[in-house]
């Protein structure tokens, strides 16, 4: 019984602890160099106001940037930006993981798409977690 | 049998209970386009990027090189193109980027959106003839498969072979020589 008891403890922390991991791609071909306007699409069931983070993130790093609701910005951008938050509860609510697709502006391509997952005991606050995906997608540095 | 038992029982069916596995090209290539509306003479070489190796401690992912597998076999089965080169030369490059494959990290039925930038580059002129970002959704239900990564699984198959269904379709409408 006490060697089950202690292999389930293995298996639970396995299941917990996981690994953090974060990846990106850029479409061929892409320059994301020269945008400077962006427009955040938020998501319909985004309940924790992520769009304002990533507006944010971008005003702190210079760039223009506004959001809405609707799929396309009101006025001409460089950039849209779209993303998918999932959320876990370990004790209290985290952010598991995040995905972000940079879009072109006029044509709505993605020219670049970013992840980060953080499991439970590697948790970020979702203000980190917004900034680790843009850096890797818009290639800046750390 | 006390709650932490319980707890950690759990836990370790967690762990058991599936790893991931990648998504199969044979299962991703369509065979309902099987005879293209408009076949062309050319050739078409594939690039993928942007797809993922899959980990077996997470979601099921999609890798450039079974998709790109998926997509050469699509295109010889419905004959939208007469050859398929692995390399150069060819009279056109099909550029494939997987933008987005999004799926949740746990539930019962298990939505998956794909999304999928194709550009066909002439080679000749290198200058492309026709770009598309080409979007899917597939739902999988509950009862598909006892493992929740097994129905993330299908679902990534499922919105690949419609990405690529509806590929094929517009190469078609092109009306290439």
């Amino acid at each position: 019984m006490q060697r089950l008891r202690l292999w389930l403890i293995v298996a639970a922390l396995g299941v917990l602890a996981g690994c953090a991991t974060q990846n990106v791609s850029h479409a061929p071909g892409a320059d994301l160099g020269s945008a400077k306007t962006f427009y955040v699409q938020k998501l319909a069931a985004d309940t924790h106001n992520i769009d304002q983070l990533f507006v944010n993130q971008l005003k702190q790093w210079g760039y223009q940037a506004a959001t809405g609701t609707a799929e396309k910005p009101t006025v001409p951008v460089d950039a849209i930006v779209t993303y998918q938050d999932r959320w876990m509860w370990d004790i209290t609510m985290y952010m598991l993981r995040l995905n972000v697709q940079i879009r072109d502006g006029q044509t709505g391509a993605i020219v670049a798409s970013a992840e980060s997952y953080r499991p439970s005991l590697e948790r970020l606050d979702p203000p980190e977690m917004v900034k680790e995906v843009l850096q890797a997608a818009l290639k800046r540095p750390k | 049998m006390n709650r932490v038992s319980l707890l950690l029982l759990g836990c370790a069916y967690a762990l058991i209970a599936g790893c991931a596995t990648p998504s199969r090209p044979e299962a991703m290539a369509t065979t309902t386009a099987a005879a293209a509306a408009q076949k062309s003479a050319a050739s078409v070489m594939i690039e993928v990027s942007g797809g993922r190796q899959t980990s077996s401690t997470y979601v099921p992912q999609i890798s450039n090189e079974d998709f790109a597998t998926a997509l050469r076999r699509s295109i010889e089965q419905s004959g939208a193109f007469a050859r398929v080169p692995a390399v150069l030369p060819a009279d056109y490059r099909l550029i494939a980027y997987i933008g987005q494959l999004d799926s949740p990290m746990m539930g019962m039925t298990v939505r998956v959106d794909m999304e999928v930038g194709y550009q066909l580059i002439d080679v000749a002129t290198s200058r492309p003839v026709w770009r598309k970002n080409i979007k899917t959704q597939y739902t999988v239900p509950s009862d598909k498969a006892y493992a929740f990564v097994d129905r993330v699984r299908i679902g990534n198959e499922a919105v690949a072979r419609m990405n690529i269904e509806q590929l094929l379709a517009e190469v078609a409408a092109l009306k290439l020589p």
